[in-house]
């Protein structure tokens, strides 16, 4: 990378663009941390000829898997929240990328 | 001043739907685009090439302490568009999308050192930096058809960055500004590079500055009345 390596300028610019990124992902996992993590999933009940329908939220917690059940009312919001979850994950996933790519570069550079 | 921009394809589709988000609004009236996103303007508008550019788009904001004029939920169209608000550790949002950032920043008042400027007309938060007045005093209209979008004359992109560049304590970010003014240098109109000047109340450690970036880039003090 002899042109990371010359030019002050662009090398500068990817330092710059590296630390904004990892800035980036800690603002992002302090967002993640806040939000319910797991897949939502509606179970069924039969109970006396009658079937019932509820919703379970699973997910891991160390060794453990969990499935915790959700009231009908709460339904709504943790849809919600575990989507915007699935974005902030999504957006992370291309910071992590970015992060890879830009310190293999500037590595690339100094050697 | 306005420009007809002829090729609009100087920005990525995504980009000028936001663009035109913001025009829709209303905020390009009194706030405009900055940071290296203006130089296919330049490109465009005044032949200056300089083809490197961050990721983050930076918007220059006014800062209006009573406003009766119309408001807007500048966040709410921001995340409509696709972007993340994300709140980093100095308590300012910033707007993420596929490794795009959107940023806003106000003019810093003397004596201050906040962190950040909630702005509630349009429902962001800005950073105060040193001298954004500059450029938010000398705007001039890029005509996209469809919107307009306001961002300052290159001799006010220029000088403002002249003034910063020896304060910069990253010798990285003192390297990109000057060299951007040594290539906007040479594209300066003398009389809108002398209006701006005018137009400026310099302390003695501005004019120092500015003597430091001439001295740097090789431009005569003389053209910024400087002796």
């Amino acid at each position: 990378m002899k042109v990371v390596e010359k030019d002050k300028v662009i090398s500068g610019m990817l330092r710059d663009e590296l630390k904004r990124c990892e800035e980036m992902l800690a603002g992002l996992q302090k967002h993640v941390a806040v939000l319910p993590k797991g897949v939502l999933s509606e179970r069924k009940k039969r109970y006396k000829k009658k079937s019932y329908f509820y919703y379970t939220l699973k997910y891991r917690s160390g060794l453990k898997v969990i499935n915790k059940h959700i009231s009908n009312d709460e339904v709504p919001s943790l849809i919600k929240k575990l989507e915007q979850r699935r974005k902030y994950e999504k957006e992370m996933l291309a910071y992590g990328k970015r992060i890879n790519y830009l310190s293999k570069i500037l590595k690339s550079g100094k050697e | 001043m306005k420009i007809t921009i002829l090729h609009k394809k100087i920005y990525p589709a995504d980009v000028l739907t936001l663009f035109q988000a913001f025009h829709d609004t209303g905020f390009f009236q009194d706030s405009m685009l900055i940071g290296s996103w203006v130089m296919p303007l330049y490109r465009e508008a005044f032949s200056i090439q300089y083809a490197l550019r961050t990721i983050d788009i930076d918007f220059a904001v006014r800062f209006v302490t009573a406003d009766r004029g119309r408001n807007a939920d500048l966040e709410s169209i921001i995340t409509a568009l696709g972007y993340l608000p994300v709140t980093m550790q100095s308590g300012i949002r910033k707007y993420s999308r596929e490794n795009f950032t959107i940023e806003f920043v106000v003019t810093r008042k003397g004596g201050r050192d906040d962190e950040v400027i909630a702005i509630k007309k349009w429902n962001i938060t800005a950073e105060p930096l040193p001298f954004v007045d500059i450029l938010l005093d000398s705007p001039f209209t890029a005509d996209f058809g469809a919107f307009n979008l306001k961002a300052p004359i290159p001799e006010a992109y220029f000088i403002q960055k002249m003034v910063t560049a020896p304060r910069r304590q990253d010798e990285s970010k003192k390297d990109k500004d000057l060299e951007q003014c040594a290539v906007i240098a040479g594209h300066v109109d003398s009389e809108r590079l002398k209006t701006v000047v005018q137009s400026l109340k310099l302390s003695p450690k501005s004019k120092a500055a500015l003597r430091a970036s001439c001295e740097a880039i090789d431009f005569p003090p003389q053209k910024l009345g400087l002796r």
